[in-house]
């Protein structure tokens, strides 16, 4: 904290982030939405995190009613669908819209004026579904899957919300859509003299697999929703009692399913391209990472059923999806691999994004395992709907996608704001999180074996009431890291240490233009012969690396 | 400022084979994608629920008389009607890519029309089923059958949309040999829609009807 001590901010970028509001509505600058992104993401992730505290306050004990039944069905709804598509996806969207065009040397996105309407509709799909809460009678309520006939009139009472979280998904669903098919195209047609697809680094890689996925999915979501629709309005019987409710689940896992790969392959970029920094190491593998990332996308379509072991399929169709499910966990582990074969013999330099990408390698193969546990349909029958589901979704979602997230803002924030972050703040952000996290969600895992099921406003077994107040206590312990989070960004943000174009002594081309970077992104596009083309530069010029500041992070 | 020459430095380096595709043709392939991928989803909810059900569709309401949906005479008349328009388009967008203005008005102004058509004649349909008792809330099959043709229609709508938009921006000369990505991702689309009728009246119209 000390090192924070205001320094000038060199002259030209003084106004990064108060910009007139005029500007932030109209801008087709990708730098600028993607701010935008971020900054919703993050306003998400705090606000669905305060639900999680509400939650959490509920099930710490035994037969409480901090809320009542029906509001903490509400909140955990609540707080799935804002963390999962109104914070993961969008934040990485942001990420990936600031950093996509420079990194493959572009000097926009290809349809900018579709990448601020793809944006706004964000905020719109946002407040809709907020619109449940306030003019709905009640929100969404049946989970952020919102299974029929859950959500079917017969079982609503009256009440508006699932109308206004379809019509909230059915904007997401366009918006995605319109955001993958600007990124691909973007990758397509738009990259740098140079700049050939095997040259691509990693993260656009993942990028564009992520994309793929969403163009894929999305559509089938909105067709969900539009048909849970006309259900509820045209009075159709698509997934009434008289209709075919499973046929809903079909629908909404072959999107769910891809949709948590959506939320972890460009998190799978970002360390690709933090380890390999830090550990002053090429990547390992970078055919291999590739490979695995369509290997990734192909079988991730192949696998949704393995969510409905339980609504009484064919036992062949079962074990079909139950090997594909583990199937993919081959790829996975090839990426697991090449990771740790970048590092193995490196010069590692801890810093908070590296310890970031580490906390994830630990906590993501945890959430691995248990996923591969939950594939095999015997398990999966006695643990479906139990808190070891609940304790391998935050191993993947929370330990994978939110660790990756922080290792990218730590990482990337220099080039964003042209400030390093504090350090110091960032240890303890990491530290905090870490303990926090793995207190909170290590031991659910013995309350699912136990048989404590999810979704369950309270409980009545005394011998649960330890384990629920460690969750509770250790959740807060989350909320205090993402406060210090929050705090360093603010703090940083206004009057952290300069960063300068590279502090990092990166290998991709973003950091081959100044912090922030000017609005028509380079001045001069370095050659690039290779995917390192700073690394590049860096070797023919023949001067000994920079060191890393030590003090910031 | 100086952002205008700073885009045009030149770069040493071999000058890579760029996609010879434009990126609005591009853009336009990669969302149809994603819209094979929703009507896509639309015919598995329809199989999905063919499969499941021992009569399809299922036994119509008792004295009921062609209760379901014929293939002739508005359906069959309604696919000539589009995919001639699929012709007219085509040939309006070969026109604009040798400069041939006066045969681009025509042609394009002709496929407007026939997709008008195509939309009354649908409308027509809608109002004689619905007058014969066949609405969406009857059984699934009717369901799935209104939610697929209407879908279908509001996309007819949204590429009719699409090429009166062209219609304009071509009246004010913005098209020529050189700069007709455009029309030419606009006729993308309505070869698309057109494709999509193709299975519709496959499956929904000719398979119900002479199904074993
Ligand atoms: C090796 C890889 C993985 C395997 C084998 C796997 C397997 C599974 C299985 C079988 C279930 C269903 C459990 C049940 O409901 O009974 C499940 C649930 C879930 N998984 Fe995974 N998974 C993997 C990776 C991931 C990743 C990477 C994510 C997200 C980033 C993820 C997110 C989720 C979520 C959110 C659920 C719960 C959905 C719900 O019911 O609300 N999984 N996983
Ligand atoms: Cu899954």
């Amino acid at each position: 904290m000390a090192a924070t001590q205001t320094l000038p901010r060199p002259k030209q970028y003084d106004d990064t982030f108060f910009k007139p509001i005029s500007i932030w509505l109209t801008t087709t600058d990708h730098k600028l939405i993607g701010i935008m992104y971020m900054v919703t993401g993050m306003l998400s992730f705090v606000l669905a995190g305060i639900f999680a505290l509400i939650i959490r306050l509920q099930l710490s004990q035994p037969n409480l009613s901090v809320v009542d039944a029906e509001t903490y069905n509400q909140l955990i709804s609540a707080h799935g669908v804002t963390m999962i598509f109104f914070f993961v996806t969008i934040f990485l969207t942001g990420i990936a819209n600031y950093m996509v065009p420079l990194m493959i040397g572009a000097r926009d996105m290809a349809f900018p004026r579709v990448n601020l309407l793809g944006f706004w509709l964000v905020p719109v799909s946002i407040l809709l579904y907020y619109g449940g809460f306030l003019f709905g009678k009640g929100a969404l309520d049946a989970g952020w899957t919102g299974y029929a006939p859950l959500t079917e009139k017969a079982y609503q009472n009256g009440s508006l919300g699932v109308d206004f979280w379809a019509m909230s998904i059915i904007v997401w669903a366009i918006s995605g859509i319109m955001a993958s098919t600007n990124f691909l195209t973007t990758i397509v047609a738009l990259r740098a003299p140079g700049m050939k697809l095997t040259r691509m680094p990693l993260f656009v890689w993942a990028q564009s697999s992520t994309s793929i996925l969403l163009l894929i999915v999305g559509a089938p979501l909105a067709a969900a929703m539009i048909l849970v629709e006309c259900d509820r309005q045209l009075g159709t019987q698509f997934f009434t009692t008289q209709g075919r409710p499973v046929l809903y689940q079909h629908l909404f896992w072959f999107f769910g399913h891809p949709e948590v790969y959506i939320m972890i392959l460009p998190g799978f970029g970002m360390i690709s391209e933090i380890i390999p920094v830090f550990a002053r190491k090429p990547i390992f593998g970078y055919m291999s990472m590739v490979a695995a990332l369509f290997g990734i996308v192909f079988l991730s379509m192949t696998v949704w059923a393995h969510h409905m072991f339980t609504v009484g399929m064919n036992t062949y169709v079962e074990t079909f999806f139950m090997i594909m499910t583990m199937l993919i966990a081959v790829p996975t582990g090839i990426k697991f691999f090449n990771w740790i074969a970048t590092a193995w013999w490196g010069s590692i330099e801890f810093t908070v994004p590296m310890k970031f990408a580490w906390g994830f390698l630990a906590t993501f193969l945890i959430g691995g395992i248990t996923g591969v546990y939950l594939a095999s349909v015997p398990v999966d029958t006695q643990l479906h709907q139990s808190y070891y589901v609940v304790a391998h979704l935050h191993y993947v979602l929370f330990g994978g996608s939110v660790f990756t997230i922080f290792a990218g803002v730590y990482y990337w924030f220099p080039k964003i704001t042209g400030r390093l972050l504090s350090k110091r703040l960032g240890e303890w952000n990491f530290w905090t999180l870490f303990i926090g996290f793995n207190g909170t969600f290590l031991i659910m895992h013995t309350l699912g074996l136990e048989g404590m099921p999810r979704r369950i406003a309270t409980y009545t077994n005394p011998a649960w009431g330890t384990t629920n107040m460690i969750i509770t206590v250790s959740s807060f312990l989350i909320a205090f890291s993402v406060l210090l989070f929050l705090i360093n960004i603010v703090r940083s943000w206004r009057g952290g240490e300069i960063a300068g174009d590279d502090p990092w002594q990166a290998n991709s081309l973003e950091w081959a233009t100044t912090s922030p970077p000017p609005p028509y992104n380079f001045e001069k596009i370095p050659p690039i012969h290779s995917y390192m083309p700073l690394r590049d530069l860096r070797e023919a010029s023949g001067q000994p690396p920079v060191p890393i500041p030590a003090l910031s992070s | 400022m100086a952002v205008a020459t700073m885009q045009h430095q030149p770069v040493h380096e071999p000058v890579p084979e760029y996609p010879a595709i434009k990126p609005g043709m591009m853009g336009m392939y990669i969302f149809l994608a994603s819209e094979v991928m929703f009507f896509g989803s639309l015919f598995a909810v329809y199989f999905y629920m063919f499969g499941s059900h021992a009569t399809w569709p299922p036994t119509p309401p008792a004295g009921a008389k062609e209760f379901y949906v014929a293939v002739a005479p508005i359906p069959i008349i309604n696919t000539v009607v589009l995919f001639s328009s699929a012709f007219t388009c085509h040939f309006a967008a070969d026109a604009i890519a040798r400069d041939n203005r006066r045969r681009f008005f025509i042609l394009w102004t002709a496929t407007v029309l026939l997709g008008l058509a195509f939309e009354f004649g649908q409308l027509y349909e809608f109002i004689s089923a619905f007058s014969r008792g066949l609405n969406l809330q009857v059984n699934q099959f009717a369901s799935a059958f209104f939610i697929m043709t209407g879908f279908h229609g509001a996309h007819v709508l949204g590429g009719l949309v699409l090429l009166t938009l062209i219609l304009y921006r071509a009246a004010k000369g913005q098209f020529n040999s050189q700069h007709h990505v455009g029309v030419a991702a606009v006729t993308l689309y309505w070869h698309f829609v057109d494709v999509v009728w193709f299975f519709l009246f496959l499956i929904l119209y000719v398979g119900v009807a002479y199904h074993p």
